[in-house]
């Protein structure tokens, strides 16, 4: 029986602390004291929740989970947006097949935290292979479009 | 007379053996800055004179004392010690009757060191001529040859048929020794007529010095001869100092006329280069303000797009979902959601509105309605799952087509594109209306200009510059007005006092000498008649064919106006308006056409009065023109002369295919079948001393 949230507003979301350092800090998303530098709007991401929503639908889309070593907490459930709760909800949902998972609070939160792990681990060697390939955010729009319309063509 | 060829051998930019052929009609020779387009003038200039351009003094000189510099780089950094390099330049041209002449001009020098070379004291000069009927030659060499190509190409005209733009304003100077001067001595035997007149006045001269030193018996005549003698002299030796000082003053003016077209043209330039930099900088901000735009709908449509990207890759998970939920729902799982509000109804109404069983308080359906109050995790599971459910619902329905919102970002998009690729093109074509003009200052000022340079051009202090020397030739105008004043004043005294000589003449009893030194002044007087009629004829008949070429101009280029003036007395070169009076500050296209015009009228007389037409060699003729003037301008120089070989600086950007398209003179080349030939002229090798020029033939 579910008696409250699946996961918890105030839940501090984990993440592995090498890639905080590596891709978060300021790189595809503004750090957390962020004032100087790059605007917001310039970053490939604005929030650190963006990229965490970004990394985990990556995983899940390519099936990559991987379990986090050092826990970092940058932010909070609650900051995600609200549609994409639901969304990382439903993908964890349908990665374990069951909506039992709804009643597993721990492992709800732990799935979507794995698979943002495994996206992570993704991005990471993209960037390693190709280091401008997240740094323009034009050129990154434009793959993506390139990617949608291909699809939509296909 | 027409050029065949020219053959060039190690000749300053050109290494080994570079052929130019040659036909009656226009030859178009372009190329960059320093790809050898001044070389191959040099070259025309050595073969004839033994002269080369020094660019330090900024004048023709022989090149006797600096001829190993004429040898070229590549062809001495290849030389081993001791060895030879032949330098050498050989003109082909045909005569009106087609004979046809070979001249040559070489020398040798030799490496002595890396450093050292052995240059001969001159160079060897040989020319030969092959009869048209029957294929006789006959062959001279040294003074012969140089006497013999005189007559083809006199010296005193040749800047007329070498003509270089960059000393223009030198050919229309009139005064004594300039080019003009020296050219129309040159022509119609003048020369023979400015020495009966000096003999005339010499033989006059002898007669009065035989009349006044032979004594006449008559006291008061002789004192009256011997007062009005000293005063003639006096008048004379007056007007003889006015007539230095007048031409000193022609001179000096003709100087600061020629400083201030030079302070006008680069003034000119500057204000060209800070119109066009303050217009580029209008582009820029637009582009900028347009680069801003865009930046902007990328970032307000970038989430949107991003989504829809990101949730398209996991399309599957959520029909995995939908099908658990649709699973869950028919296994009975997931039950049906009971409203609480609706239960508190049933319980007030004592009445199971499910299936209409009445339900009095206390009774057991009464305790069944109401346990399912506070049954809030129930409600939460289902609410959950069903908000999932819609969310699922909603995502696969937006996932299955692209967004509006894109599609209409890309009409943004493009929109925005096509007008920062419109602003980048008319940056671009800015650009290169700046780099034409910057080469332009560059070539003139030896140096090389970025566009922070540009941007710190003092314009005031530039203008200041020019109306100081507008001021000191107004001055020397002023100057030179006062001095024909006093010249006239000083004539009239001296006429009035010849008048007083005459009378007292008639009364001397030396008759012998008396009679001998008036006919001696009459032929003196016939002389000066004859010359001052012929000269004035000459001047008349340049004048008119002058203003012939200039009409032709001015009827196809609305920006012409005006008339030729040669005022030899003043000794100026300029157009006047329809009512007569001298224009002043006429526009570059009209002083380039004035200039053109009067060279041509020049060449055009000689022609007539040798019955030969000379062919004219031109090096950046028109430097100062763009666009359309610049076309015109050349299309007028090939239908003026019967054979034109014209050298210009290449506008074009060759590292452009589409501005090599574009380019007027490559199209003019193509389209004027008076262009018989045209070749472009590129510089290869990297270092100074394995530079060459290349040479491709274009038409």
């Amino acid at each position: 029986m579910i008696d409250s949230d699946p996961i918890d507003d105030n839940a501090l979301m984990n993440i592995e602390l090498d890639y905080y350092h590596s891709l978060f800090d300021g790189r595809l998303c503004p750090s957390q004291k962020d004032s100087e530098g790059k605007k917001r709007k310039q970053y490939p991401f604005q929030n650190m929740w963006e990229l965490f929503v970004y990394a985990a639908i990556l995983g899940m889309a390519q099936d990559k989970r991987k379990s986090i070593e050092k826990l970092h907490k940058p932010f909070r459930w609650f900051n995600i947006g609200s549609r994409h709760q639901k969304n990382l909800l439903i993908l964890a949902i349908s990665k374990y097949n069951s909506l039992e998972l709804l009643k597993n609070k721990e492992e709800l939160k732990k799935t979507i935290e794995e698979y943002a792990n495994g996206g992570l681990s993704i991005i990471n060697q993209e960037i390693k292979n190709n280091p401008s390939a997240y740094s323009e955010l034009e050129i990154l729009t434009f793959k993506v479009l390139e990617d949608i319309q291909g699809d939509s063509r296909a | 007379m027409i050029i065949k060829s020219i053959e060039i051998v190690n000749f300053l930019s050109y290494y080994e053996k570079t052929l130019f052929k040659f036909d009656e009609g226009a030859t178009l020779v372009i190329g960059q800055n320093n790809t050898g387009k001044s070389k191959l003038f040099d070259a025309y200039n050595w073969v004839l004179y033994d002269e080369a351009y020094k660019t330090a003094a900024e004048e023709w000189t022989s090149t006797k004392g600096w001829r190993d510099e004429l040898a070229n780089w590549y062809a001495k950094k290849n030389c081993s010690i001791n060895s030879k390099i032949e330098v050498s330049v050989c003109l082909n041209f045909e005569d009106e009757e087609s004979n046809s002449f070979i001249v040559t001009r070489e020398y040798r020098i030799q490496k002595v060191n890396e450093t050292q070379w052995s240059c001969p004291s001159h160079s060897e000069i040989a020319m030969t001529k092959t009869n048209v009927s029957n294929y006789n030659s006959s062959h001279s060499i040294g003074d012969e040859a140089n006497e013999l190509l005189n007559r083809f190409f006199p010296k005193n005209l040749s800047r007329y048929f070498l003509f270089q733009g960059e000393g223009i304003s030198k050919l229309l100077r009139l005064n004594q020794r300039s080019d003009f001067t020296r050219a129309i001595g040159e022509l119609s035997g003048i020369k023979y007529f400015e020495k009966a007149r000096r003999y005339a006045n010499q033989v006059y001269e002898r007669t009065k010095y035989e009349f006044e030193n032979k004594l006449d018996t008559d006291r008061t005549i002789q004192d009256e001869k011997v007062k009005l003698t000293k005063e003639i002299d006096g008048w004379k030796d007056r007007v003889l100092d006015f007539s230095i000082k007048l031409e000193n003053e022609y001179k000096e003016r003709d100087i600061k006329q020629l400083k201030l077209d030079e302070k006008v043209e680069e003034l000119s330039r500057y204000e060209e280069c800070a119109k066009l930099l303050q217009e580029i900088k209008i582009l820029e901000q637009q582009l900028d303000d347009k680069f801003g735009h865009r930046r902007k709908l990328f970032e307000y449509n970038r989430p949107s797009i991003l989504d829809n990207w990101m949730y398209k890759k996991v399309n599957i998970l959520f029909d995995v979902f939908l099908a658990l939920y649709r699973k869950g729902k028919s296994e009975k799982k997931i039950p049906e959601p009971i409203r609480q509000d609706f239960i508190n109804e049933m319980l007030e109404d004592h009445l199971c509105k499910v299936c209409g069983t009445e339900a009095p308080p206390n009774s057991p359906q009464f305790e069944k309605i109401a346990s399912y109050i506070n049954e809030k995790s129930l409600d939460k599971e289902i609410a959950i799952i069903n908000t999932l459910s819609d969310a699922a619902d909603s995502m696969k329905s937006s996932l299955n087509e692209v967004p509006e919102s894109i599609n209409e970002f890309h009409g943004e998009l493009a929109g925005y594109q096509s007008e920062i690729d419109n602003f980048k093109n008319k940056i671009s074509y800015k650009e290169d209306e700046l780099r034409l003009v910057t080469e332009r200052i560059e070539e003139e000022k030896k140096t090389i200009i970025n566009r922070r340079d540009l941007e710190r051009i003092n314009l005031t202090q530039l203008k200041k510059d020019r109306d100081q020397i507008r001021t000191d030739l107004e001055q020397s105008k002023t100057k030179i007005d006062q001095l024909i004043g006093r010249s006239e004043e000083a004539e009239k005294n001296l006429k009035r006092i010849e008048v007083e000589y005459q009378a007292m003449l008639n009364k001397s009893a030396n008759e012998f000498e008396r009679e001998k030194m008036k006919l001696a002044g009459e032929i003196r007087d016939h002389v000066y008649q004859l010359h001052d009629n012929f000269l004035s004829k000459l001047i008349n008949d340049i004048e008119e064919e002058a203003n012939t070429y200039f009409n032709n101009m001015t009827k196809t280029n609305p920006a012409l106006s005006g008339k030729v003036r040669i005022d030899y007395n003043n000794k100026e070169v300029y157009t006047i308006d329809e009512e007569g009076s001298p224009m002043t500050n006429i526009n570059q296209a009209n002083k380039v056409s004035l200039q053109i015009s009067f060279v041509a009228a020049v060449l055009s007389v000689s022609n007539k009065i040798w019955e030969r037409n000379f062919p004219f060699v031109a090096d950046a003729p028109i430097s100062a023109l763009g666009g359309n003037n610049k076309v015109s301008a050349i299309k007028t120089m090939i239908d003026i002369f019967k054979q034109s070989i014209i050298i210009l600086k290449d506008d074009a950007d060759i590292t452009k295919q589409e501005s090599l398209q574009n380019d007027q003179v490559r199209q003019l080349i193509q389209k004027n079948s008076k262009i018989r030939n045209a070749y472009e002229l590129r510089m290869v090798g990297e270092k100074i001393e394995e530079q060459k020029t290349r040479v491709n033939k274009l038409k």
